[in-house]
């Protein structure tokens, strides 16, 4: 398959220390990056260009991971770190971050951050090395935290939100119902796990089998986008060097089914989906980044970049 | 923190392959009941399915007590799937056992071999890593042995290595390891250490000691632990149970005379260490002072002491004896502990990192930073050192848009680490780049002649049916495209030859009045045989069918020269046979023809013709008699002509179109659509079209249909359909079908030209917009949005908002800002979080200030930018912004909305969609903008080495910060200031969106009118309005065009369909003669009898308003005043969607006035007008039609050419009852 990517535009971070993570904003103009050097920064892009516009200073140990709101909430991120913290930052003004709240969640290192697809408001959740997953959400003036207390024997090291419009609905032509809330996570107990927010008793509970392929620490897991899918995928990149495709049965929600993208031989940090699906970004240990495609048989193909 | 597994054993450990964990009875442990016995058991850690130490088998009984227990992962072959536990003993032996056996529950035939190694107890033991067959053990006697145990039932003694015993018998030895992790050069490298305080450093290849390392003030007594790092392999740690000197020391062999490292903190004796592999710079040690430490032994702080990181302590009276990491899980470690509890039993447990924080910490470790011992009870900090295998050393992520960007970790040449960002555009879909530039050229220049070209190469190009629909479209496009939609059919062939680019309207009505059928230049001689297959070999056009035949032979009928009787007589007659007759019948009836012709009686020639049955000559006679005769002889011909395609000439004379599409054979139907193109009014052309798709689509011709719906400009059945096949596709639809669709649609809404698209089409297009987008096309994503017309969905509001504050380069001059499609909601500042933000500012201010001066190439250093603030006022809202309202300063926004929080300022397009007061409200930006960003801009921030990026900068500002004040003034009026201003309050202006489109519609007056409307008059305008500025017109179109000047693609184009054209002749309904439309117009030919003198008729443009009536008798007066009235109470409610029928009702009715006016209507006619006027005025319409059918039947060749228009009139006239 071909793909044409131009030579990318590098510049340096600027970061003291190991970056770990960026992410673009809702418009793909922002970068949010941060670091072991305990900061965040804020960059804005265009075309090619990227120039720093804020740092962030408030963690006390590295920062894991940055997530965007969506834009209707204003210019919000939240991040997560080594320190046990999970803060969510506003900008004031432009370039003027404050920090809108410090969630006490966690009694470890929370290693993933990810704001919900914003149809369910105002909503995070984070994975911990303790353990847990916490689901934080602002209404009417306040965050209510909830738990999911023994999400992944030690360890949760990744979490993501379920797109909110339910797989299929763009092909069924059922009117739009409620938002799916529902999240995936990944931990230390080489596990993938589907969890579900039970509207009547308010808990998340777990919602099948764990997923079970990786035979080491899962490092992530994204959910994809399903655009005009009639059926939702998740990928999982594991610290074995495996990547897993992940599909739900259509007549059989909660059974998943996994596919080898590929080993990589190598432990696999991130994978990360193109906003309209399609695409997966594989990031390994050794910064190689490779984006992969179905194929119409149904096998993952590299794309040459 | 408690840990996550507890056993209550004493026991040493050893981690083994799939999370496995053996243990064995400790030597000089004493359980509860004194016993002694020694066991091994085999536990599986299980944390995937809720944690658990599942016991795996049942517990292997031991000689005796264990000192050291080694788990190898020598396999012989796969004969040992889980490889070998080894222990070493305190009688001297050295025991093999299978673990797979244990955990398959066959225990008792677990054990292996048993050797007598060692005259002393064996403390040390351990495999090699990287030759598994070699275990070294070292015992109380002081001698290291290497076994192999290749043959795992009989290890043979690998060649001992030469030890120097000292005087006095050796030291027993304590502990030993083998280098190297996964090193193969050092593999071979061994170290013992022993109760005396040495270690020896031994070379197993070349059998022989390498170094001896000794504390050189002596202080190491009694070593108790030896370990290699793990990744320097100069390294080692070596630990001193001695309680007066507990040592723990890093040494590095390249520099043997003293340690590199102490790490101080034990208060009695180092019992065990463990190294972790997956972090080298992390440590465990345990002591007989109950206490574990986890050390920070990175060498990237270059200290001579280690810094404890935490540490937890076992139970009272406990100490860990044994600590293992887990080879599997990063941060899990085992810690097994002697003589704690109640019954001084030991425990192993395993833990995590999490066990260091809430640790029991002594005083002196909170000065080292250590902190948290004050605060046990509360939630325990973080360790000052986040592990390796936390920090994820790189991440690529998606955005919006195809982009792409990664972040990679390197390790400059001082140590320190570099993060690189890389940012690129992802495009997967490279076809759709190429191809889709054509396509864009071809709307953006709007001009129909492109897009016919357009189609004409996607016709030539494509596969066939894909191929038929491009050619569709392309006669949508053409000049005449009723007759090019004819010749698509199949029917060039009997097409007129085109008799310029129109047909003068006046010329065409005049022959038309005159019924004159003409023959044309060559068209007998180009006319195929017969059924012949028609120029495109269209299988389609069966021989079968009769209706075949009538079109093929058509111009034969009106251009039959008399010179071809035969000729045209076998082609026409029901009776074959008369062409012979015409020869031998040469009779008594011939001469009374000629003697009727000789007095041009022509009444009396066609009756003589036709008792004698020879139609084709009285058809021709009757031509020449013209009107009432020529009705006559039709109606005669037709009724003795029982032959099928008789229906349809009868139908097109009745005018009874949809009776013929409903029963027409659907297999016909490209016939049936030439009969609707040639005989259909426009008004009606479309309806009937769409009554025909959708008997097609019915029938499962979902390919006919949409034609059909192509050729009735109705864009939404035909994107519908084109949709619901594409879904229909078996996989996803690929993008070249979806691209292929969307050209096709957005070509077609271009014919069709209405001002409000179909759903359909805008769903198409967004999703085509969505996939440009995701490939960084974000201007030409911006431009495809914008061709939708009307009201945006919430779909395409949402994907404009995000592509047009993507900031993508372009996206500006496309459009204004679009309103923000979200309803926003504030968060308020946690207060006490905002109080920290401050402290958090000021450090960073000063870590900026103090941050080193970044290469020359790093034109954005970040200390320009952050610590002055400058960057984002000049540069990032002129060139980034760009109207945008990205990011506009939270002050404006306040001040012009109280209650609204600046953070949605920031975002700018969150203010509420209804917000117009907002709008409206006082300019602010607009005169700071200037002078604040200049100055601003200035060399201030321009710092010495700058000067690249200055240049750059320039130019990547240039575009958008020109832009603004070279905006004509005049059209930023107070209200638009924030549109364009360098922080704007995004205009929540209804439909700015939508502005670009005006100056295009306000250009089309301009366009050259097409030839296929030919009697193009004024009121046309009036009708199809170009699409309309009424109805798009944003408050200031001025403006609008101001800020967007680049668009070409949104133009709407003029209506180019049959059923939204005049009628290329106003009476083109009736007669075959006609067909075509120029037909008419032809003079008759000079070797045809001298036209007849035929009755004057009505002029062409006659209208019932512009008819004279003055001598219309006083009987018929009133039927002028009903009908009169009936026209305009029908025209009134038709409405102007059907203002073609109207207008040919009233020319028909106008031919009638001046007939009536002439005196030249029959008694019998007019006795029944008035009745039917009568009938009217009673408003009984159900006796007005059916006087009306009465006159269709007694007086057709009367009043044909105003009947038609009586009976549309009535019934229209009914259904309004």
């Amino acid at each position: 398959m071909a793909t044409a990517t131009a030579a990318p535009a590098q510049i340096d971070s600027g970061h003291a220390d190991t970056v770990h993570d960026v992410q673009f904003d809702y418009y793909g103009r922002r970068l949010a990056t941060c670091s072991s050097d305990r900061t965040i920064k804020v960059f804005e892009t265009a075309g090619e260009q990227m120039a720093e516009v804020s740092q962030l200073v408030g963690h006390e140990g590295p920062v894991w991971q940055v997530t965007w709101a969506h834009p209707k909430f204003g210019s919000l991120l939240a991040s997560c770190g080594f320190d046990h913290k999970v803060i969510v930052w506003k900008e004031l003004q432009e370039s003027q971050w404050v920090q809108a709240y410090c969630a006490p969640m966690h009694s470890a290192s929370v290693n993933s951050v990810a704001f919900a697809p914003h149809e369910l408001g105002l909503m995070l959740a984070a994975a911990s090395s303790d353990g847990s997953i916490s689901i934080l959400t602002y209404q009417e003036g306040a965050w209510t935290p909830n738990k999911i207390p023994d999400a992944h024997t030690l360890g949760a090291t990744a979490v993501s939100w379920s797109p909110a419009a339910p797989a299929g609905s763009l092909v069924s032509a059922k009117g739009p119902g409620q938002p799916e809330k529902r999240l995936a996570s990944s931990g230390a107990d080489n596990t993938v796990k589907v969890w579900r927010l039970n509207e009547k008793t308010g808990e998340w509970q777990q919602e099948g089998p764990a997923l079970t392929g990786h035979n080491d620490w899962v490092r992530d897991v994204a959910w994809a986008p399903n655009l005009g899918l009639p059926s939702n995928t998740l990928a999982s990149a594991g610290q074995d060097g495996l990547v897993l495709i992940w599909s739900e049965g259509r007549d059989a929600p909660g059974t998943w089914t996994p596919t080898l993208l590929h080993d990589f031989k190598a432990p696999v940090w991130r994978v990360s989906w193109s906003v309209t699906g399609g695409v997966l970004a594989v990031s390994d240990s050794q910064g190689n980044v490779t984006l992969w495609k179905e194929s119409l048989d149904g096998k993952w193909q590299q794309l040459a970049s | 923190m408690a840990p996550i597994n507890e056993i209550p054993l004493s026991a040493v450990v050893a981690f083994g392959p799939r999370s496995l964990l053996a243990t064995g009875t400790v030597a000089g442990s004493i359980d509860s009941n004194f016993s002694t016995s020694s066991s091994l058991e085999v536990f599986s850690l299980e944390f995937g399915r809720g944690k658990g130490l599942i016991p795996a088998g049942q517990p292997v009984t031991a000689s005796e007590s264990f000192h050291r227990l080694v788990w190898g992962t020598f396999n012989a072959e796969g004969a040992f799937p889980d490889g070998i536990l080894a222990g070493g003993l305190a009688d001297g032996s050295i025991a093999l056992w299978d673990p797979s056996k244990i955990v398959q529950g066959q225990g008792s035939a677990s054990l292996i071999a048993q050797l007598q190694a060692h005259k002393g107890a064996v403390k040390a033991l351990e495999f090699n890593r990287l030759s598994p067959n070699l275990l070294a053990s070292g015992g109380a006697d002081g001698e290291l042995k290497i076994w192999d145990i290749s043959d795992p039932k009989s290890p043979t003694p690998y060649p001992a290595v030469a030890v120097a015993a000292p005087s006095g018998g050796s030291p027993g030895i304590t502990h030993l390891a083998w280098n190297a992790w996964n090193n193969p050069k050092v593999a071979h490298i061994l170290a013992t250490c022993t109760e005396t305080g040495v270690v020896k450093v031994w070379d197993m290849k070349k059998r022989s000691l390498v170094m001896e390392l000794a504390d050189n003030q002596g202080r190491m007594k009694r070593c108790s632990v030896v370990a290699w790092h793990p990744i320097i392999s100069t390294q080692l740690v070596v630990g001193c149970a001695d309680d007066l000197s507990p040592l723990l020391q890093i040494w590095d062999l390249r520099k043997n005379t003293m340690p590199i490292r102490e790490l101080l903190g034990h208060e009695k004796g180092v019992v065990s260490a463990s190294w972790c592999t997956q972090d080298p710079g992390m440590l465990l040690s345990s002591g007989k002072d109950g206490r574990t430490i986890l050390w920070d032994v990175s060498m990237q702080q270059n200290l001579p002491l280690g810094q404890p990181l935490g540490e937890f302590s076992a139970g009272f009276g406990e100490y860990v004896h044994d600590l293992a990491w887990s080879p599997s899980n990063p941060g899990v470690f085992a810690a097994a502990s002697l003589g704690g509890g109640e019954n001084h039993s030991g425990a192993v447990r395993i833990q995590t990192l999490a066990a260091f924080t809430e640790p029991r910490l002594q005083q002196h470790y909170s000065e080292d930073g250590f902190s948290g011992s004050s605060s046990a009870a509360s939630a325990a900090p973080p360790l000052a050192r986040a592990p390796v295998w936390l920090k994820r050393p790189a991440a690529a992520t998606f955005g919006f848009g195809g982009r792409l960007v990664s972040v990679t970790n390197t390790k400059r040449q001082d140590g320190s680490v570099m993060g690189t960002l890389s940012l690129r555009q992802v495009v997967t879909e490279g076809n759709l780049a190429e191809r889709s530039d054509d396509f864009e050229q071809a709307i953006s220049s709007s001009e129909r002649a492109a897009l016919a070209n357009f189609c004409a190469s996607k016709a030539a190009s494509a596969a066939k049916e894909e191929a038929e629909v491009w050619a569709f479209m392309q006669v949508q496009f053409q000049d005449d495209p009723k007759r090019q939609l004819l010749a698509h059919l199949g029917f060039e062939d009997v097409l007129p030859k085109p008799e310029g680019d129109a047909v003068d309207a006046s010329l065409a009505a005049a022959a038309e009045s005159l019924q004159l059928t003409s023959p044309r230049d060559g068209a007998a001689g180009t006319s195929p045989p017969r059924n012949a297959p028609d120029a495109n070999g269209n299988s389609a056009f069966g021989d079968e069918d009769a209706g075949e035949s009538f079109f093929e032979n058509l111009p034969e009928v009106e251009a039959a020269p008399a010179q071809q009787p035969s000729r045209t007589a076998s082609a026409l007659s029901p009776r074959p046979t008369m062409a012979g007759e015409d020869h031998g019948e040469a009779g008594e009836s011939e001469a009374e023809i000629h003697r009727a012709l000789f007095v041009s009686n022509y009444a009396a020639a066609l009756d003589i013709c036709l008792q004698a049955d020879r139609m084709a000559d009285a058809l021709l006679i009757a031509s020449m008699g013209g009107g009432d005769l020529w009705a006559h002889a039709q109606r005669e011909y037709i009724r003795r002509a029982p032959r099928p395609y008789m229906k349809i000439v009868s139908a097109i004379m009745d005018h009874d179109l949809s009776g013929l599409v409903k029963s027409r054979p659907l297999d016909k139907w490209r016939e049936t659509l030439a009969m609707l193109a040639a005989y259909a009014d426009s008004g009606e052309f479309c309806a009937l079209c769409d009554m025909l798709a959708k008997r097609l689509a019915g029938a499962g011709l979902p390919q006919a249909a949409t034609l059909t719906w192509i050729c009735a400009a109705n864009v939404d059945k035909a994107v519908r359909q084109w949709t619901a096949d594409l879904r229909k596709a078996p996989k996803d639809a690929s993008v070249e079908e979806l691209q292929s669709l969307m050209e096709r649609a957005v070509v077609l809404g271009f014919s069709a030209n209405q001002s409000e698209a179909s759903p359909a089409l805008a769903s198409l297009v967004n999703e085509y917009a969505s996939l440009l987008a995701s490939q960084g096309r974000m201007k030409a994503a911006l431009e495809y949005l914008n061709l939708i017309p009307g009201e945006a969905t919430a779909d395409v509001a949402v994907l404009r908002d995000r592509i047009y504050r993507s900031g993508a380069p372009g996206v500006s001059e496309v459009a204004a800002a679009p309103p923000f499609p979200f309803i926003a909601e504030e968060v308020p500042v946690d207060a006490a979080a905002a109080q920290h933000a401050s402290t958090a500012h000021a450090q960073h201010a000063q870590a900026m200030t103090s941050a080193p001066t970044s290469a020359p190439t790093d034109f954005y250093a970040r200390n320009k930018y952050t610590v002055d603030g400058g960057y984002r006022a000049p540069a990032a809202n002129n060139a980034y912004t760009g109207g945008g309202g990205y990011s506009p300063p939270a002050p404006v926004y306040n001040n012009q909305q109280a209650g609204f929080s600046s953070s949605y300022g920031s975002y700018g397009g969150s203010v509420q969609q209804q917000q117009q007061p907002s709008y409206q409200a006082p300019p602010q930006p607009t005169p700071q903008f200037v002078p604040q960003a200049t100055p601003q801009f200035t060399p201030q921030t321009m710092q010495p080495g700058a000067g690249s990026y200055a240049a750059q900068t320039g130019g990547y500002n240039q575009p958008s910060y020109n832009q603004v004040p070279t905006q004509p003034q005049p059209a930023w009026t107070p209200q638009q200031a924030p549109v364009a201003a360098p922080k704007p309050v995004p205009p929540p202006a209804p439909t700015p969106a939508w502005a670009p489109q005006q100056p295009q519609a306000q250009q089309l007056p301009a366009q050259p009118q097409p030839a296929w409307q030919p009697s193009a008059q004024p009121p046309q305008q009036a009708e199809y309005p170009p699409q309309g500025p009424n109805v798009f017109r944003p408050p200031s179109a001025t403006t609008s065009s101001n800020l967007a000047p680049v668009n070409t693609h949104s133009a709407p184009v003029p209506a180019f369909v049959p059923h939204r054209s005049p009628a290329p002749t106003p009476t083109a309904n009736y007669a075959p003669t006609q067909f075509g439309g120029s037909g008419p117009a032809t003079p008759p030919q000079p070797a045809q009898p001298p036209p007849p003198p035929v009755p004057t008729g009505p002029p062409a443009n006659v209208n019932i308003s512009n008819v004279d009536t003055s001598k219309v008798s006083s009987e018929m007066k009133p039927v002028v005043a009903a009908l009169r009235a009936l026209v305009q109470e029908v025209a009134a409610a038709l409405g102007p969607a059907k203002k073609r029928e109207a207008e040919d009702n009233s020319r028909r009715i106008g031919a009638l006035f001046w007939r009536v006016n002439a005196g030249d209507v029959s008694p019998n006619v007019q006795g029944q007008l008035q009745q039917l006027a009568a009938a009217l005025s009673a408003g009984d319409i159900a006796t007005a039609q059916s006087i009306q059918l009465g006159l269709t039947t007694t007086d057709w060749d009367e009043c044909q050419h105003w009947m038609t228009a009586l009976k549309r009139l009535l019934k229209v006239k009914s259904t309004m009852r």
